[in-house]
């Protein structure tokens, strides 16, 4: 591996021609997480200019009212992909390559758990990009709103392949997401260097580890969403058509059960940013440590179970609404304990007013009004005018832009020292910041009137009404001036990435660990680790006088999990979650019957008969890991062929029963069961056929030689991935074969 | 000037909204100041001076973080309350049958009052001081239903009909629009709602259960041959036009009584209506109807006799 | 009967309920005497008391499935929660109960309680038959116990460790809400007693008019009980386990190093 450069030498290295083309394979077949987190950051900032591009032409398009600058479906397809870029291509990389680069510094480790998914990871980012705009030649962008509402997503509405290019980008990105948020928690709990315990992690570490828990559970939601939307769209399904007997409130469900947690996915890494430099600008530790790291988990929780306020008017009964409005009142409670913790680290600080602490200040009160018209979509009656108007508009882009995008840039600020060597122009990012804060306020927050007068979102355009126009055109000049930002930006980071100040080890006199090596780290990140007693090791270091109380004990002799374990675990729980989408799903549909076949079609003994194989092959791996421990060669390759020879049997019986219920006439379009049927048995005999593939891998190396190498923690993720198969099937056999015997 | 103002509520329904807005603005707008004056504070007081050592090293205050974790925790819950009261005043339960029946299609909306009989498109009269219990279908995609001063929005969705009241306090002409996307043309998907006195709209109903009659005249009379023998019978209806009984686009039996034209796009005049005929997708590209080529003549007569379906 | 009349006067005062109580009660002080902690077992028996007296009593009784959910959650997660606290710190399990202080049983044991009884033929005999209901609230209880003993077990060493308490709180979490929105989005009853009540006190009309509960809605509202009530108790469990991994002082012999 040719990884040892860093990229101050890339930098050096790209100015001479004849190194160049060295550097770029070595760019490209990086596992190096400080590399690939760079990687992250140009995609984001390459996608973002896209997205601004977009959302320029949709002010531009809005300035004056009947405007016929743009047809109106290139608008729709401009909006669809603006929402979809700033979110997916965007925002979520960004964060994840901050927290890429600086997460294993902030914890002594010297790189992310698993380097290679880390690529992979990142490479999904491109991929899923270049998929989802790869829709423009073929046939036109999807033009349905980033929350593609059924049926409106659906062929008979939708008839162009814009929307099943977006469904396949964004499941390839949901998986590229789904493998970072593993890694990070692979990372954090098993790669920490001697005395970082989990109660002395830097908040950064502490909300992207949180974090990555929601990825977890809410992006294998979407991605069964989108494996059911391109079921209808592909194989004649119906699962979100009404006219079949489908539900489009299923997918509002689904969606947004992913939906909101994504709001928080994106906003917690923002916490992050802005937890770690206020106080490094205050020169004050955090105000309540506990409490910000404990509302992140209280976020993270109610998270999961407040998506029906994005639904309030879709009549899901006042029983949910006001169910609903409770859970997502009180998510404000954790976050407003953070917005006063954040004010409260400034009170009786020092303040230094950096680029860094000006974006993160105008993060504040810009999240504040986020938060409180956040709330306001709580109050249901407020919603159910406000809802789908220029309101939320203006509320989730003071969210998204308000909040997020300036914690990110702050960060920037914050951080491009260490990637870079260099420092950023604190001119050039002083006029980013009054440009963006000039230009953010006056495009939205003028939105929320125009809202309160009666603009829905994503009109093409809108007839001369009172008022409308010329807030339409202030809303639409303040672009230019985020326009302005965006290019000093880009500018900054080019020239400063050449001439910027040499920043030293530990410019903003920090106290975390990645200021503890040099900018830019060494491959191997730490040359030795300053000891580690408190939540800021280097204040230890610069005050010896009054050093942070020790926190919790030193666990320095403790022995961390091994990192497979926790890695293979972490991605049993994902699936869980995308196996559980699909089983309510199948419940849903299964409590609503109707004509056709249904589950008394199915041959339950002799399902059961091929269960029983399934079953027994979990008991022939143990079989074989024990062969494997006691180094019985023999043993091991002969219980491993045996599972693989039964999960090929249960296999050949699954094929077997769809084989005879397409010889009756039932395939997947008959009727809401088959669909269901077919969707759910078929992603499980899909995930039985990939641990059969990881198997009989397994069983080529063990043959060809050597195993007992480091590889048995392997062989046991293997292990506890085919056990997790076995346990879906459990359920798949409960509720399909056997519930329909009990009613 | 017609707005859609919902800072301007002409019904119970949107006033008990209004209300519980204000309430709760008030309390939004405290927690702003404080905070963004907490934060003002410590700019102006706390700002670092060259030379400075570091603060006092302060790690936080449990007992200052309850209290800041149960006043927020106290304004919820009385936000909740209020917006308990407030759902059951904007929102009340259906009635038994509905009053008046409001279809989403794309991009148009159909009204049948099920109690007359009456059937129009985009135009929905209603009687002042009186609740309508209205149900919200949709015949394709999602469509949102949202007249701003009189009522909460609530979405049209296929195959789960669902439910508002709606109410106009005086006489007046009260707009708004589908508010959730649903195609190409959801920008020019607009709703007016007209509350007359009672009597008035009585007068209304039994106008427009006549059968649609057109001035008499050769034009006219071409022009309804034209409309028989063109596709247009497939898609609209006209009572009292044999053959002329099929819904999929908006009932034109008193189209020319209608403010506007392609549910709000054009105002309705013999020149647009003209126009309108020609080339529908150049006015509103991506609605269903498509171009029919007519000559100038057959545009005359096509138009002569829509223009005097009052 | 009104809704004022119904709430003064559908305390059911189960003589059955009461003694068990006062037995309970005699009890626990002849066992622990000054050693327990009277004012959380106190709590858990008042809870248990307006369980069963109180009017949402009645509403359970065949009424209502969302009193009924009501009923289950405050026997499963509150009172035994209360029991564990009120113990004194010298208690322990004795050897064959030593079992029951495994995680995976506590976990089987506090969702199998919410999964099990709502099973249409348990739930529907739970509320005709009476010796059903007492096996079911002996159940709950115990079940209820064994859950939270991993948790809010006396001593500190028999509990588990808090990032395994999240862990084994938020899975629990996970397995009922999933319970919770299969009773909410059911489009049929999961306890069919509850569709078409027997009248016995003269209440459905005020229920179904004046309250507005359709037996629909009943079960929507027992479905969101479950799932978001139930879940904030989680949640707070979850935060209490993280105030106690943070408030767990530094050893002493490491503050001398410093």
């Amino acid at each position: 591996m040719n990884g040892t450069t860093t990229i101050a030498e890339f930098r050096d290295a790209i100015l001479d021609p004849a190194k160049r083309a060295h550097y770029r394979l070595a760019w490209i077949s990086t596992v190096d997480h400080k590399r690939i987190a760079v990687l992250y950051m140009l995609t984001a900032l390459f996608f973002f200019v896209v997205g601004g591009v977009e959302a320029l032409f949709i002010r531009l398009q809005l300035a004056v009212p009947n405007n016929h600058f743009l047809h109106p479906d290139t608008f729709n397809q401009l909006f669809t992909m603006h929402g979809t870029t700033m979110i997916f291509l965007v925002v979520m990389p960004v964060v994840f390559g901050l927290a890429n680069y600086v997460l294993p510094l902030q914890i002594g480790a010297r790189d992310m758990a698993f380097p290679r998914l880390n690529a992979f990871g990142f490479w999904c980012v491109p991929f899923g990009g270049i998929l989802l705009h790869f829709s423009v030649l073929a046939g036109g962008a999807p033009a349905v709103g980033w929350f593609s509402y059924a049926p409106l997503s659906e062929t008979p509405y939708s008839s162009s392949p814009g929307a099943d290019y977006w469904a396949v980008a964004l499941f390839v990105l949901g998986i590229g997401s789904i493998s970072f948020a593993i890694n990070t928690i692979a990372t954090v709990i098993s790669l920490r260097g001697p005395g970082m315990t989990m109660r002395r992690l830097p908040l950064f570490t502490w909300i992207n580890f949180v974090n990555a828990f929601i990825v977890i559970f809410a992006l294998p939601v979407l991605n069964a969403g989108l494996a059911m939307l391109l079921i209808d769209r592909q194989l004649q399904g119906h699962f979100f058509l009404p006219f079949r007997g489908g539900s489009p409130v299923l997918w509002q469900h689904i969606f947004w059960a992913f939906g909101h947690p994504e709001v928080y996915i994106m906003a917690l890494p923002a916490f992050a940013i802005v937890s770690e430099i206020i106080p490094v600008f205050s020169r004050k530790p955090i105000f309540g440590y506990e409490f910000v790291a404990a509302s992140s988990v209280a976020i993270a929780v109610l998270s999961l179970g407040v998506w029906g306020h994005h639904m309030f008017t879709v009549g899901m009964g006042r029983p949910l609404d006001v169910f609903f409005a409770i859970s997502s009142m009180l998510i404000a409670i954790p976050t407003g304990v953070k917005v006063l913790n954040w004010t409260a680290t400034m009170l009786g600080g020092r303040i230094r007013f950096d680029v860094p602490m000006l974006f993160c200040i105008a993060f504040l009160i810009q999240f504040l009004v986020a938060g409180i018209t956040g709330i306001s979509h709580a109050v249901v009656p407020l919603d159910w005018q406000t809802k789908n108007s220029y309101f939320l508009i203006a509320h989730f882009h003071f969210v998204a832009v308000g909040a997020i995008v300036f914690a990110v840039l702050g960060g920037i600020q914050y951080w491009f020292p260490k990637m870079s060597g260099r420092m950023l122009s604190e001119t050039l990012g002083k006029w980013t910041f009054w440009l963006m804060v000039a230009g953010f306020n006056m495009t939205f927050i003028i939105q929320h009137f125009l809202g309160l007068l009666g603009m829905p979102r994503r009109v093409f355009t809108y007839p001369d009404l009172p008022h409308w126009g010329w807030m339409n055109m202030l809303s639409t000049t303040g672009v230019f001036f985020m326009s302005a930002a965006a290019l000093i930006l880009v500018w900054n980071l080019a020239t400063s990435f050449f001439r910027g100040k040499v920043a030293g080890d530990n410019p903003w006199n920090a106290w975390t660990l990645e200021w503890a090596t040099t900018s830019p780290p060494p491959h191997e990140n730490f040359i030795a680790l300053p000891p580690i007693r408190s939540r800021r090791p280097l204040w230890d270091i610069a005050n010896p006088d009054r050093p942070d109380p020790i926190v919790g004990e030193n666990s320095a002799a403790v022995t961390l999990p091994d990192h497979n374990k926790v890695g293979i675990l972490t991605f049993i729980l994902s699936e869980a979650g995308f196996f559980g989408t699909l089983l309510l799903a199948y419940l849903y549909f299964y409590a609503r019957p109707e004509a056709g076949p249904g589950p008394k079609e199915l041959d339950v003994p002799r399902t059961l008969v091929f269960s029983i194989c399934l079953f027994a092959s979990s008991f022939t791996f143990w079989r074989s890991e024990v062969g494997l421990t006691k180094q019985r060669r023999g043993s091991m390759l002969g219980w491993l062929a045996l599972t693989i020879l039964l999960g090929g049997v249960f296999l050949v019986g699954q094929v077997n029963e769809y084989w005879k219920l397409f010889q009756t006439g039932v395939d997947l379009s008959t009727n809401m069961f088959s669909t269901t049927f077919f969707t759910l048995t078929g992603f499980h005999g899909l995930h039985v056929l990939l641990g059969l593939i990881a198997l009989l891998i397994f069983l080529w190396v063990a043959w060809e030689g050597d195993f007992a190498s480091g590889r048995g923690s392997a062989f046991k993720a293997a292990g506890y991935y085919w056990h997790f198969v076995d346990v879906v099937w459990v359920f798949v056999l409960l509720t399909v074969y056997i519930l329909p015997l009990i009613r | 000037m017609h707005t859609s103002n919902a800072l301007d509520p002409q019904s119970p329904l949107a006033r008990a909204i209004y209300d519980l807005g204000i309430v709760s603005g008030v309390v939004f707008a405290l927690i702003f100041i404080i905070v963004t004056g907490a934060i003002i504070y410590a700019i102006f007081r706390f700002r670092a001076r060259e030379g400075e050592p570091d603060p006092k090293q302060i790690a936080g205050n449990r007992k200052v973080e309850i209290a800041w974790t149960v006043i927020p925790f106290l304004i919820v819950v009385f936000l909740l309350v209020m917006t308990l009261g407030a759902m059951n005043r904007a929102d009340p339960p259906p009635a038994p049958s509905p009053d008046l029946v409001v279809t989403g299609h794309q991009f148009w909306w159909q009204a049948d009052y099920p109690g007359s009989g009456v059937i129009t498109a985009n135009e929905i009269h209603i009687p002042t001081g009186k609740p309508l219990s209205v149900r919200l279908e949709s015949k394709d995609v999602l469509h949102e239903f949202w007249v701003p001063k009189l009522t909460r929005k609530m979405t049209n969705v296929p195959g789960q009909p669902n439910h508002i009241w709606l109410q106009a306090d005086k006489p007046g002409i009260y707009i708004g629009q589908c508010s959730e996307f649903c195609g190409t043309q959801h920008a020019w998907m607009r709703i007016v709602v007209v509350a007359d006195e009672p009597s008035k709209f009585e007068e209304w109903q039994r106008a427009q259960l006549l059968p649609g009659q057109a001035a008499a005249s050769d034009a006219t009379a071409k022009g309804l041959a034209l409309f028989q023998t063109s596709t247009c019978i497939n898609c609209h209806a006209i009572r009292g036009v044999a053959g002329a009984d099929l819904r999929v686009a908006p009932d034109l039996t008193h189209v020319a009584s209608r403010k506007q034209l392609a549910a709000g796009i054009i105002e309705n005049t013999p020149a647009n209506m003209r126009l309108w005929l020609k080339n529908p997708q150049h006015i509103k590209p991506g609605a269903l109807m498509p171009d029919f080529e007519f000559t100038d003549e057959q545009l005359d007569q096509l138009t002569e006799y829509l223009s005097t379906l009052r | 009967m009104t809704t004022y009349q119904f709430f003064t006067t559908a305390w059911t005062w189960n003589s059955i309920v009461l003694i068990l109580s006062a037995l309970a009660a005699v009890g626990y002080f002849l066992t622990f005497g000054q050693r327990g902690r009277p004012l959380y077992f106190g709590a858990a028996l008042v809870v248990f008391l307006l369980v069963f007296i109180s009017p949402f009593s009645a509403l359970a009784n065949g009424y209502l499935f969302s009193a009924h959910m009501l009923q289950h959650i405050l026997l499963v997660l509150i009172v035994p929660a209360l029991l564990l606290l009120s113990l004194p710190q010298s208690f322990s399990l004795r050897p064959p109960l030593t079992y029951l202080s495994y995680p995976l049983i506590g976990w089987v044991a506090g969702v199998g309680a919410m999964w099990l009884w709502h099973a249409p033929a348990l739930c529907n005999a739970a509320t005709t038959s009476r010796a059903v209901s007492a096996i079911q609230t002996t159940s709950l209880l115990l079940m209820g116990s064994v859950f939270w003993w991993q948790v809010l077990a006396p001593r500190e060493a028999q509990r588990l460790s808090p990032p395994a308490g999240i862990v084994y709180l938020f899975t629990a979490c996970t397995a009922c809400s999933v319970l919770g929105m299969i009773l909410t989005f059911a489009p049929v009853s999961i306890c069919p007693v509850y569709q078409h009540p027997v009248d016995r006190l003269g209440m459905l009309s005020t229920i179904r008019g004046n309250w507005g509960l359709t037996s629909d809605r009943d079960q929507q509202i027992g479905g969101l009980l479950m799932w978001v009530p139930m879940c904030l108790i989680y949640v707070t469990a979850i935060l209490a386990q993280l105030a106690r991994w943070h408030s767990s002082p530094a050893p002493q012999t490491e503050k001398s190093n410093a």
